[in-house]
């Protein structure tokens, strides 16, 4: 896969200047923490458990279908924490092969360096994922989000059926946009909203016998895997940037590109108000890190309280949000 | 609210939009010689606004030339030739050449056309410009200018250098000069005109999207304080942002300072190579910007990107948020300001 | 997907894997407790940091703390092939690779690298990339290779295995899901000191060494039942580099850990798993930051002895007195 061009010197250097004045000029006039705007559908998919569609401006179209099989536990009493972990799959297929059309595309792959990729994965030799690893980070917010182990509640319980039976979740993101670097936050919005929109048919038979359960096909009735009206919510994953002193939530691709220091924060919310709790920070590959002399080589204590802060200020708004648009449209089904 | 989230959109037809000024301009005129025959049921796409599909017979009127995106079946019961549609699109006449215009498509270079391009690579003599088109173009040594004067032999040693001169990922402004068989374009940037691009921001948007005109870079006067703005819009849909700066006179250096001729060409080949931006005030930096937001509104909603819009574009979004810097580019925003553009450009 | 695709060169085991046997001991009806460690809960581990073991590459470490060992090969900088799809780079490409030895943990692993694998080598790249000076290495490579050859292993002491009237029950602990995150980040904590020190024994500039540090914050077990999350996370426990058994009675709420430059006091690599609750705005997380810089800041102490080890044998070795002369002339020219 050929990397995609690289912007030209003058370009990252009138991008870097317009993000560290105070205010900074974001090249779309945004606000810092302002997002773009996201075309949002669910529970669209016939066959799914649990569907979403999100279309991005930039970082375009994805769709992700949620599957719930049952499955007898691997190694029943004895399931472990790795076994339990093998009860949620998450694959990111991107359409095309992954290539960014770089060659002489107009398709968006003149843009810029390796993007919006976590932790980057343009240096692991051998990369033969197209995804960017983004399966891995997605599902580790998945299991973290809703407190991880401490917060004593965990999405692998929803999934136990009955002693020896459980459901094996099955996400597949499918990437329509060809992109050898998916947007996090294109991902995390799709598996969020896909994960809300998600329903279990309900259980017939007893809980505690190790027969084969049996289900009631009255979709009326069927439960959904996280209750609309209580907490935990499904997390989300939130890139951020940082150019200068300044912190830029959902950065664009010349962003991501100018930017001295990124961070994706996985957020889940926990109340009403919307307070939320950070399940999860990786380091997000930017353009910059690692240039020139005399520049951030890496995130200072200041800066990173920054960063966090500036998503779970916004997180809120963005999780409800997503929320009430699924609420609204499956109950217009 | 941080973000904006919105229902996807139901399908909306071309009936629906009938009255919306905002779609492509057809240029298809309906009194027209070729909608007089008007029997054939395949024909029906005509006359509703001169959209033809694939296939679909024009006309089998001798009289009219077939032009691009059509081609000649002979009828194997009449025998008369007719002109048929290969692309889907409008149809265009020139005179009595016929021709279809498809609504998408990549671009497709023509001698003559200003583009902006991105260096894709660096060969020993020649560069790889990538300009939205199906073959990247290329770019001689022989075809720019070099430093020291226009009249300089080139030499080993500027090949090189060659990428003192452009380097991956470089933007730069060129014309057309040649196309071979293939279709593939040659670019030069012999003229101070063109050259790299700095001082600004790059956007594209589709190739179709950037009307032809007389001329293709603009020359803005921005309030706020913004200064003057020269906007470089490529016919491949790569446009170039950027502020203004004095073009440098053909002897060199800056207009009105006085040099000697050998530090002249010094200074003219410095300043035309440099990779550094000038000193750029954040006045001119917001009003680029807020530019490369009307002109991105402007082609996602389907207005042909011109000189005229881009000015009406630019007053209209003054006029919705005089200072305001919450402008997401699109969405809703975006939405406004192109129709208010549109209202305007009704009243003139 | 090439992981995925069969490997031909090898004889491969099942491709399921293998569930290990776990052996009771029989003569025991209590529970088979996990080691408890004996450090104290500031304390890292003892580091063993050797570098240039490895005669025929440019660079290389071995790194080894309680269980974990690994072993890193720094190749290059060397020049990047020649052919038409290679792209011009202005700076050197750095390239990681991590990949665990088939027996380096309970269950074997196969030889082509897995999903962890591959993310381990990524976050070893984003840790490594801005710390080198890969301006001065044009149109050049490098290459840094770890093979872990033991490791505190996931698959230890999963469950807590009771005998009773020769019935086995077994307490399953389904809460524990941060112990996969302790395990990945002891490794890579490892693994980004390993390789800075191979880094440095391969000549390669850097703007400063990154030392790796982990830290867990774990709250009492007691606290969870029930809706006692508050008392618990007031009776916050902070563990620099974690062992795999959680302290007694206590509960892992998250993991941290990053790629520390101490000298320039900036992370160059940051991966928190698990819930830094931050109602209160971002106080909990600083707190389990620190604890993992500090953490770092121990491995650096041991990875700046490491570097200076190698320097110093060869220097005693071939009686190089190069700095003291050079040293010399310096005051002569201010004197």
């Amino acid at each position: 896969m050929p990397p995609p061009t690289p912007l030209s010197p003058p370009e990252l250097s009138y991008l870097y200047t317009s993000l560290s004045l105070t205010p900074p000029i974001r090249l779309d006039l945004r606000q810092p923490s302002q997002f773009r705007p996201i075309i949002a559908e669910c529970s669209f998919l016939p066959h799914c458990n649990g569907s979403s569609r999100i279309c991005m401006t930039e970082a375009g179209e994805c769709i992700v279908g949620i599957k719930a099989e049952v499955e007898k536990d691997a190694t029943t009493k004895y399931a472990t924490v790795i076994e339990r972990e093998k009860w949620i799959e998450v694959s990111v297929e991107v359409a095309g092969g992954g290539v960014a059309g770089a060659g002489s595309g107009s398709g968006g792959g003149g843009g810029g360096v390796g993007i919006g990729g976590i932790s980057g994965a343009g240096g692991a030799t051998g990369r033969d994922e197209g995804d960017g690893g983004a399966a891995v980070w997605l599902k580790e917010g998945l299991l973290a989000g809703g407190g991880g182990a401490g917060a004593g509640w965990s999405i692998l319980d929803r999934l136990v059926i009955s002693s020896g039976w459980h459901w094996k979740l099955y996400i597949d993101v499918l990437l329509l946009t060809p992109t050898s670097h998916p947007s996090p936050l294109l991902l995390s919005t799709a598996v969020n909203m896909a994960l809300s929109s998600t329903y279990l048919p309900k259980l017939t038979s007893p809980h505690d016998i190790d027969d084969i359960p049996t289900f009631s096909d009255d979709w009326a009735i069927s439960t959904p895997l996280y209750e609309p009206t209580s907490f935990p919510k499904p997390p989300i994953s939130l890139p951020v940037v940082a150019v200068g002193d300044n912190v830029f939530l959902d950065p664009s691709v010349a962003e991501v590109a100018a930017a001295e220091a990124g961070l994706v924060i996985t957020l889940s919310l926990v109340d009403e108000e919307g307070s939320c709790d950070v399940v999860g920070v990786r380091s997000m590959e930017v353009g910059r890190a690692g240039g020139k002399e005399g520049e951030r080589k890496g995130i200072g204590r200041k800066l990173l309280r920054e960063m966090v802060g500036a998503c779970v200020k916004e997180a809120g708004e963005v999780i409800k949000g997503l929320g009430e648009t699924t609420q609204k449209q499956m109950f217009r089904a | 609210m941080p973000i904006q989230i919105i229902a996807p959109a139901p399908f909306v037809t071309a009936a629906d939009e009938e009255d919306d000024e905002g779609g492509v301009r057809l240029d298809f005129d309906n009194e027209g010689d070729i909608a007089m025959d008007s029997d054939a049921p395949r024909r029906a796409g005509r006359q509703t606004g001169g959209i033809v599909t694939p296939g679909e017979v024009v006309t089998d009127d001798p009289q009219w030339m077939r032009g691009h995106g059509t081609y000649l079946c002979q009828s194997h019961e009449s025998g008369s030739q007719s002109i048929v549609s290969s692309l889907a699109g409008t149809i265009s006449k020139t005179n009595k050449l016929l021709s279809i215009r498809a609504l998408k498509f990549r671009y497709v270079p023509e001698i003559g056309d200003l583009v902006v391009g991105r260096i894709l690579e660096v060969q020993t003599k020649r560069w790889r410009v990538d300009i939205a088109a199906p073959h990247s173009a290329t770019l001689l040594l022989s075809s720019i200018n070099l430093p020291g004067g226009i009249l300089r032999k080139r030499t080993s040693t500027d090949e090189l250098q060659i990428r003192t001169f452009f380097s991956e990922g470089d933007l730069l402004v060129a014309e057309v000069q040649t196309l071979s068989n293939d279709g593939q374009a040659s670019l030069h940037t012999r003229s101070l005109k063109y050259g790299k691009l700095r001082n600004g921001v790059f956007m594209m948007i589709d190739a179709g999207m950037v009307r032809r005109m007389k001329s293709h870079v603009l020359t803005m006067n921005t309030s706020n304080g913004g200064g003057e703005v020269d906007i470089y819009l490529g016919v491949n849909g790569y446009i170039y942002i950027a502020k203004h700066t004095t073009p440098l006179t053909e002897s060199g250096g800056p207009e009105g300072k006085s040099v000697s001729i050998t530090r002249l060409e010094e200074e003219a080949s410095e300043a035309i190579y440099s990779n550094v931006n000038e000193e750029i005030s954040p006045e001119t930096r917001a009003e680029i910007a807020r530019i490369a937001c009307v002109i991105g509104a402007l082609a996602k909603n389907g207005v042909k990107v011109d000189e005229e819009m881009v000015h009406l574009g630019y007053e209209a979004a003054l006029e919705e948020f005089l200072q305001g810097m919450e402008w997401g580019g699109d969405g809703e925003m975006g939405r406004r300001v192109v129709e208010a553009s549109l209202v305007k450009r009704r009243e003139q | 997907m090439a992981a995925k695709a069969p490997d031909r060169r090898r004889n491969n085991p099942p491709s399921h894997g293998t569930t290990p046997p776990v052996f009771l001991s029989s003569a025991s009806s209590g529970a088979v407790k996990p080691k408890q460690s004996s450090r104290p809960p500031n304390e890292i581990r003892k580091i063993f940091l050797r570098t240039g073991l490895i005669s025929s590459v440019t660079g290389s470490s071995f790194l080894e703390i309680a269980p974990l060992k690994l072993s890193i090969s720094v190749l290059g900088p060397r020049p990047l092939p020649r052919t038409s799809s290679t792209p011009f780079a202005a700076q050197a490409i750095l390239t990681t690779e991590v990949k665990f030895a088939p027996f380096a943990s309970t269950v074997r692993r196969g030889y082509v690298r897995d999903s962890s694998e591959r993310d381990l080598g990524s976050r070893l790249y984003q840790a490594l990339v801005g710390a080198i000076r890969r301006e001065l290495y044009p149109k050049s490579r490098i290459e840094v290779v770890v093979t872990i050859l033991d490791s505190e292993d996931e698959g230890d002491d999963v469950n807590t295995v009771y005998m009773e009237e020769g019935k086995t029950t077994v307490e399953t602990k389904f809460w524990d899901a941060g112990r996969s995150e302790r395990a990945l980040g002891v490794v890579l904590a490892g693994c980004i000191t390993a390789a800075s020190a191979a880094l440095a024994d391969a000549g390669i500039e850097m703007f400063d060494l990154v030392s790796g540090g982990v830290a867990t914050s774990f709250v009492d077990e007691v606290g969870l039942k029930g809706k006692g999350v508050g008392d618990a996370v007031s009776n916050k426990l902070y563990v620099r580099d974690p062992a795999i058994a959680p302290p007694e009675g206590k509960v892992p709420l998250a993991t941290c850990v990053l790629g520390y430059m101490a000298a320039r006091d900036e992370i160059s690599e940051l991966w928190i798993s698990g819930k830094v609750g931050t109602k209160n705005g971002t106080a909990e997380m600083d707190e389990l930051v620190d604890e993992a810089i500090a953490a770092a800041r121990s491995a650096r102490g041991v990875l700046n002895e490491a570097a200076k080890e190698r320097v110093q044998f060869i220097v005693d070795k071939t009686g190089t007195t190069e700095p003291l002369k050079e040293e010399s002339t310096d005051v002569q020219m201010t004197g």
